[in-house]
């Protein structure tokens, strides 16, 4: 998995031993994190297509679920450069990127400098996302969609594999301001983050209670990481697959003639395209874990509730009737049949 | 390059048994669509009656639409990729075989290798000729409740046998209650239950009868057989019915220039003419005619008077028979003994028409010479009450005096010998007299007085002592009939507004 090769390495490579090497890769990252985090094998897993799609995650969920221990457990794994940025409401765009600072040298000559903000690492973790201002917010935005960001005319590449975790809280909204939909559309996966059911909750307890704290060991590099984002796509599908996902983001739309009539009632804004890229890039991910060379319906369907969900947007009526995004997804998938 | 060969063989290989399954599938939606149309056709049928080849018709459209769906099924356009889809799906091989085939043109090779080397590996797992595709369409739940209505719709009685049914039904929406519904249904149990039966019974053998021909081509002389005692039958049921008898009420001869004949001498005419005429028809449907039969027609067809329609039919009766035409003579045959039912019929009434004219105007000459004598002639007309009070005092009432009696028992006579007088009804209205017919030969009229009903009356009960025994029957019909709920209140306000206050 070294990418200092080239292509002449890849070539020497088959497809099969690459996306068998792909698939070990993933399986033992997946294992080690779950060495410290109990549960939350979805989100895990989640976490890790979105990490080789080459996307950000949101991750929802109520305090205390271990949100933030498995950032840190994933930057652990991964051997790469970690940073927390806890966001609060006096939190400035300046506080994140960074901001030019006046030097002076030995010869007394005084000029600015740029001084990185905590963004300049690999592994983000933007927690509590919706406690700062939408100023704040936004000033995530070029650092995730661009890969860099621009300080006094000046672009400041960020360093490859660059990857956003953010975490909000659900039922805390007093003095929070929700993430805008173009900051929302900017993640590649919304994961939900559900509290443990009780063999989770003891074995939690039985591991944080003890002297000894299990530590999670290095897997793979950043290299690596970009070798297999470069498999993942690279992965083929097939026309009517591909077809079958577009259909799924044009029926989030209500004034969509495949829309189905929940969606025409209850849904103010349907998916952008990102949705679509999200649903190919995840299924291909999904297909290559499942010992696949081609995307499948049911790799589409499985990443649907994940890469939809924080896409559409919900009119006063659907809200006062109590639907949410994941009801409307559930219907599409019902209503879509694949094949057709 | 090979693997992908191989690939597309095996999807040739399956295409050919989807084939067959989408062939008995599309036979299946087609049987239903037939089915539902058939139903439609029951359902004219027994709105507006059958038609003679509903039968055919019916399993036509089965037939039709079986046949059709098998070859709709069968060459049906199959690309190889919808093939090998179809084949996905029923294998779960997750969209191996149709992303190998789909990417198979194209000019990257490395990773369509790889997936068509998996597809392949994943097919020798499963034995391609055990593999079954589905038949059944999903629609096919509702084909027994589609044959179950069908021959639901084939049981029903026609629409016009309903009438009884729906007029119950008005009646007791109508509030009539329970006493119109007993009515209807005993009405229905009764008279014309009958009649449709037998009439049913009647069509029916003749429609076997048809059947049978059709089916066995029975001879012409057999049916002929058949079809005149079934005809005999109705004219007897017709007869009785109609209470009709063309010979039992004896005509007196018409007016057509023909010398009329008296009574029972036409009437033994006309019998013994038809009587004739029904043997030559036996003679000639057994296809016996000759010069015999020939000479008999004419004898009878001189018998008949000269400007008669009927002896004009017979004399072209000897003439077919004469030419050889042994049918046509059959058929005009019947035409001449129905132009002497019709004659004979048709003068019968004018006959009594005329005698009934005649008896009118001999009437009115004798109530003209009588004029004067009586009040009104039949003609006139009462234009007021009073020109109806009497002027005579023969019945003069009420009576002032009793008389005295007699020295011996009859012999006292009488002021009243008729009788006395009825005594007059307390009434303050104005009387009318209404004259009564005058008969022709008698001398003095009848006159009948009506005591008249009381002008401007007034309720002599008040409202207030009548009022709670009406509200009580209406109470109790509320809860005895059978009045929609909506209508119940109704009811009970208009009564409530009723109430003396």
């Amino acid at each position: 998995m070294n990418n200092r090769g080239g292509k002449s390495s890849k070539m020497a490579i088959s497809v099969e031993d690459r996306t068998r090497l792909f698939r070990v890769t993933f399986k033992r990252l997946e294992n080690e994190i779950q060495k410290v985090i109990v549960g939350h094998q979805k989100v895990i897993e989640g976490v890790l297509i979105c990490l080789l799609s080459k996307g950000h995650v949101l991750l929802e969920g109520v305090p205390g679920l271990g949100k933030t221990l498995l950032v840190k457990t994933l930057s652990e794994v991964l051997n790469l450069s970690f940073s927390r940025i806890q966001f609060t409401p006096d939190l400035m765009p300046a506080d994140i990127i960074g901001t030019n600072i006046i030097w002076e040298s030995e010869r007394g000559e005084k000029f600015f400098r740029f001084q990185k903000g905590p963004i300049f690492a690999h592994i983000i973790l933007a927690d509590e996302i919706n406690r700062a201002t939408p100023k704040t917010q936004s000033a995530l935005l070029e650092a995730m969609q661009e890969g860099g960001v621009t300080v006094a005319g000046t672009l400041h590449r960020l360093e490859e594999p660059f990857f956003v975790l953010a975490t909000q809280n659900p039922i805390e909204m007093e003095g929070t301001y929700p993430l805008p939909e173009a900051q929302l559309d900017r993640f590649f996966f919304k994961l939900k983050v559900e509290y443990p059911d009780l063999s989770e909750l003891s074995e939690i307890v039985e591991r944080t209670t003890k002297s000894e704290v299990p530590r999670a060991e290095k897997i793979t590099t950043g290299n690596e990481i970009l070798e297999m984002r470069q498999i993942v796509r690279e992965v083929p599908i097939a026309s009517y697959v591909k077809d079958y996902a577009l259909k799924l983001v044009l029926a989030t739309h209500p004034n969509s003639a495949i829309a189905p009539a929940e969606v025409k009632r209850f849904v103010k804004y349907g998916s952008s395209p990102r949705g679509a890229q999200s649903l190919v890039l995840g299924g291909k991910v999904k297909a290559l874990i499942e010992d696949r060379y081609n995307v499948s319906f049911d790799d589409i369907q499985e990443v649907a509730h994940p890469s939809l969900r924080h896409r559409i947007l919900l009119n006063f009526e659907g809200e006062a009737e109590g639907w949410d995004s994941d009801s409307v997804i559930d219907i599409l998938l019902k209503g879509a049949k694949p094949g057709e | 390059m090979e693997d992908v060969m191989v690939l597309a063989r095996k999807v040739r290989k399956v295409s050919w048994k989807i084939r067959f399954s989408r062939a008995i599938e599309s036979a299946l939606r087609f049987l239903m669509g037939g089915l539902i149309v058939d139903a439609l056709f029951l359902i004219a049928v027994k709105i507006i009656g059958p038609p003679s080849f509903q039968f055919q018709l019916f399993f036509l459209l089965i037939v039709g639409a079986i046949t059709g769906g098998i070859l709709y099924g069968l060459f049906r356009p199959l690309p190889p990729i919808k093939a090998a889809r179809l084949l996905d799906q029923k294998l779960n091989l997750r969209e191996r075989v149709g992303t190998a085939l789909e990417l198979a043109p194209s000019k990257e090779r490395e990773w369509p290798i790889a997936v068509t080397r998996d597809a392949l590996a994943c097919l020798q797992d499963y034995p391609l000729r055990k593999i079954k595709f589905r038949c059944w369409p999903r629609e096919i739940k509702i084909l027994p409740f589609l044959v179950a209505f069908l021959f639901i719709i084939y049981l029903l009685p026609p629409l016009s046998d309903w009438d009884f049914l729906s007029a119950s039904r008005t009646g007791i929406l109508a509030g009539e209650g329970e006493r119109l519904e007993k009515m209807t249904y005993s009405l229905q149990e009764k008279v014309p239950k009958q009649e449709w039966d037998q009439s049913r019974e009647l069509l029916s053998q003749l429609e076997n009868l048809s059947q049978q021909m059709q089916r066995e081509g029975i001879g012409l002389e057999e049916i002929i057989d058949r079809l005149s005692a079934l005809s005999q039958t109705a004219q007897k049921r017709q007869q009785e019915l109609e209470g009709l008898n063309i010979f039992s009420e004896g005509g007196r001869g018409g007016e057509s220039g023909t010398p009329p004949l008296e009574g029972d001498a036409e009437e033994n005419f006309y019998r013994l003419k038809l009587d004739k005429l029904k043997q030559l028809l036996t003679a000639v449907e057994g296809g016996r005619w000759g010069a015999d039969l020939e000479s008999e027609i004419e004898e009878l067809s001189r018998d008949l008077p000269p400007g008669d329609d009927s002896r004009k039919s017979l004399e072209e009766v000897s003439q077919a028979l004469s030419e050889g035409k042994g049918e046509q003579a059959e058929e005009e045959l019947r035409q001449a003994m129905e132009k002497i039912k019709k004659s004979h019929s048709s003068s019968q009434e004018k006959q009594f028409l005329n005698e009934l004219q005649r008896e009118i105007d001999r009437s009115q000459q004798q109530l003209r010479e009588r004029k004067g004598s009586a009040e009104f002639s039949p003609g006139e007309e009462l234009t007021s009450p009073s020109q109806a009070i009497p002027q005579e005092k023969e019945l003069d009432y009420p009576p002032t005096e009793e008389s005295e009696g007699g020295t011996s028992a009859g012999t006292e006579p009488s002021a009243h010998p008729e009788g006395l007088p009825t005594e007059r009804l307390p009434s303050s209205g104005e009387e009318i007299r209404v004259p009564g017919e005058f008969p022709l030969e008698a001398e003095t009229s009848l006159k009948i007085y009506i005591p008249g009903g009381e002008k401007e009356a007034k309720a002599g009960t008040p409202l207030r002592e009548v009022y709670p025994r009406y509200r009580k029957v209406a109470e109790e019909t509320l809860i005895k009939e059978r009045i929609p709920l909506g209508f119940r209140e109704y009811v009970k306000e208009y009564f409530q507004s009723l109430e003396p206050r």
